[in-house]
């Protein structure tokens, strides 16, 4: 007689309820950008002169440096996620230090929008105000809410929630968090670069 | 009411009809004739045919594939 086979969790979902709901949010919320990034597009392209002479230049250099500390915060949750698989300890750290650099991200470019407007940039000066408040703003909106959603993910890390066997909230918080870094250095080619 | 009177009446309302209405420049085809706006519209128009079914079928086949991993473990 063979051994008992170990009953495999047939009644499992084949992906987890949170994760394929965000999958499915995230190609939502890619068909957004896109509508948005193809309007950009269009009206660049209509213009005969881009960024318009009258208006003020972006700060490429600084959001260069910014794009690399968003970039690196997709790396420590990612790194989050190895910790809490592993079972070692350190997922509370790199859960913290994706929160500070999200922060850093934003806190950069409301400084940078902050000097943008003294400057004459305003969503109502021109076109390109506003297509650039309205792709880099709808992008800091979603930064926001994935920090919000980051910080909430600590608490519960730090409250020692996540298992090496059970994290999806985890899983799902980090999906959303490399969305939201994966955006940017397409948003900032298009906007900053082109 | 002489003709006169009634022309001239006439006249004058649509001298002021003219007169009163703006400009209208509500003809992008018109005011959008450039090669790089007709680029830019068909690029940006199949990209956003494209991306839903693209979408879509990639989740639908990340299912699946998880699917058949399932069928070889339980084999």
């Amino acid at each position: 007689m063979s051994e008992p086979q170990p009953a495999l969790a047939s009644s499992q979902p084949l992906v987890p309820s949170g994760i394929l709901a965000m999958v499915l949010f995230i190609a939502t919320e890619i068909l957004f950008f896109a509508g948005l990034i193809s309007a950009f597009l269009v009206l660049r392209a209509e213009a005969l002169v881009w960024p318009p002479l009258s208006q003020p230049r972006l700060p490429v250099a600084l959001t260069g440096v910014n794009t690399f500390v968003l970039l690196a915060s997709g790396w420590t949750v990612h790194r989050a996620l190895v910790s809490v698989r592993g079972g070692g300890g350190g997922l509370v750290q790199w859960l913290g230090a994706t929160a500070l650099l999200g922060a850093l991200f934003l806190g950069v470019q409301g400084f940078e929008w902050v000097r943008l407007v003294g400057f004459g940039l305003t969503t109502s000066s021109s076109l390109y105000g506003a297509t650039f408040y309205t792709l880099v703003g709808a992008h800091g909106l979603h930064v926001l809410a994935a920090l919000v959603a980051l910080l909430v993910t600590w608490r519960r890390a730090a409250a020692g929630r996540y298992t090496p066997a059970e994290h999806v909230g985890l899983d799902v918080c980090r999906i959303y968090w490399l969305f939201v870094v994966a955006v940017w250095p397409i948003l900032y080619v298009l906007v900053y670069l082109v | 009411m002489s003709v006169i009177v009634e022309r001239a009446l006439s006249l004058l309302l649509v001298s002021g009809i003219v007169a009163w209405a703006g400009v209208a420049a509500a003809c992008p085809v018109c005011l959008s004739a450039t090669d790089g706006t007709r680029e830019a519209y068909y690029g940006t128009t199949a990209l956003l045919m494209v991306l839903p079914p693209l979408l879509l079928g990639s989740i639908v086949y990340w299912v699946y594939r998880a699917a058949r991993a399932r069928e070889r473990l339980e084999r």
